[in-house]
């Protein structure tokens, strides 16, 4: 679905003027960005959910309300919101588990992730496999493997196996493109 | 913020794996929070990423072949070196005046040099093999992990956990058998990334057995737990 990006500031005039379809408006165009960086710093998919529902919840209360001291950098103004509901879920958790060993609890809470997550995993790990193979060298992949799996920095790696900065940017690109292709075309036979 | 820009200085990586700056990383997150291109872009980095590191640890599974690169590990072969000096020096001082027992001396102390630079051989070796890599997850009510095949050789084993690692900054790890006592600490783990948490443990801690990898944040007020895996460990394959 293409989504119109409407002006920031207009978007939250719209809203305190009442209209509710400007609220709508202003989920759908945040929604994927507040999910994504809310899942960025927690695993858990119900804590995900839990605080992006709440950001939401907050975002939408404040605007309404003319808390929004500039309305042009409504970004910043969710993203903050978000960031402390991710800490604050965070002190939560930590809480919990100071509760649990106090008690002589010997299993430790944790998220769990359900059989469709790992199937899922699964499914990705093969499709890494096949960009693997699809590279044209092994350096290539051993770029792969040093960048996403063992962290290395890019000017290591650079200067270790030879590669230029944009020749690596390269490698990186292709192989994004490659997954985000096969991931696509995996979707449609998922759905059946 | 340009689409080139992102592009010229890799944003879309480093946000993913957690190495930018935090006022760089403010000014992307404001940028892609609403910007279809960008984002389209993270989901991809990040999947692909997490997709290479539990193919890591499937292969790893599979057939025995480490996948981590890099190596940057203590030096355990100086303790070895140490304790087989120490071998030497005993049998020197315990040698007598006799010819006939000095020779035997010199007989002991060829032995045990050669065992020392057998054992610095192997441990030299350890150090240069591939860690072998481990992507552990949580699972609420887990009771026993499944097997995990000892490495043929000596090598580091390096547990990777999915662990958000952005609010503290040292952690503990410690290993427990189940036939009770500790077998292995580290105090001072320090994350790589904001999502996961890198234990390296040498396999010589463990023969086939069950244990407990614990997981503590180190905070000022104390230590606070955050996760235990059950580790089963086979023999290998």
């Amino acid at each position: 679905m293409e989504i119109n990006q409407s002006n920031p500031a207009e978007v939250v005039g719209r809203i305190r003027a009442g209209e509710r379809s400007a609220e709508d408006e202003l989920v759908r165009q945040y929604s994927r960005g507040v999910y994504f960086v809310i899942n960025q710093s927690v695993m858990d998919s119900a804590q995900v959910d839990d605080i992006y529902q709440e950001t939401f919840r907050l975002v939408l209360e404040k605007v309404r309300a003319g808390q929004v001291r500039e309305p042009e950098r409504l970004s910043g103004f969710i993203l903050s919101i978000a960031r402390n509901l991710v800490i604050e879920q965070f002190r939560k958790n930590v809480r919990a588990e100071v509760g649990n060993e106090a008690y002589g609890r010997s299993q430790v809470a944790s998220p769990e992730i359900s059989q469709l997550d790992q199937l899922l995993r699964q499914e990705q790990a093969a499709l890494a496999r096949r960009v693997l193979a699809a590279l044209e060298s092994d350096r290539d992949r051993k770029i792969l493997f040093r960048f996403y799996i063992a962290d290395d920095d890019k000017e290591e790696i650079c200067a270790d196996l030879g590669v230029s900065s944009m020749h690596f940017n390269q490698i990186l690109c292709r192989a994004r493109e490659r997954y985000r292709k096969l991931f696509d075309e995996m979707k449609p036979e998922r759905q059946k | 913020m340009e689409h080139r820009q992102i592009e010229r200085d890799n944003l879309i990586d480093r946000y993913v794996r957690g190495t930018m700056a935090l006022p760089e990383r403010r000014t992307f997150e404001e940028h892609f929070l609403d910007c279809p291109e960008c984002l389209e872009q993270l989901e991809t980095a990040r999947s692909l990423r997490q997709a290479l590191r539990v193919s890591a640890a499937e292969n790893t599974s599979v057939d025995d072949r480490p996948v981590v690169a890099r190596s940057r590990w203590p030096v355990v072969w100086q303790w070895v070196a140490a304790g087989a000096a120490a071998c030497l020096l005993v049998a020197a001082v315990t040698s007598v005046a006799l010819f006939q027992q000095l020779q035997l001396a010199h007989v002991e102390l060829a032995s045990a040099r050669s065992v020392f630079e057998q054992r610095s051989e192997d441990a030299r070796r350890a150090l240069e093999r591939e860690p072998v890599v481990y992507t552990l997850a949580m699972s609420r009510g887990a009771r026993q992990g499944s097997e995990i095949a000892l490495p043929r050789d000596r090598r580091w084993m390096v547990f990777s956990i999915e662990l958000d690692t952005t609010q503290v900054r040292s952690y503990r790890a410690s290993v427990v058998s189940s036939i009770g006592g500790e077998v292995w600490h580290d105090d001072h783990v320090q994350p790589a990334s904001p999502d996961a948490l890198a234990v390296s443990v040498p396999s010589n801690v463990f023969v086939p057995g069950t244990y407990t990898l614990t997981i503590e944040a180190a905070a000022t007020a104390g230590r606070f737990p955050l996760a235990r895996f059950p580790l089963r460990m086979g023999p290998p394959k």
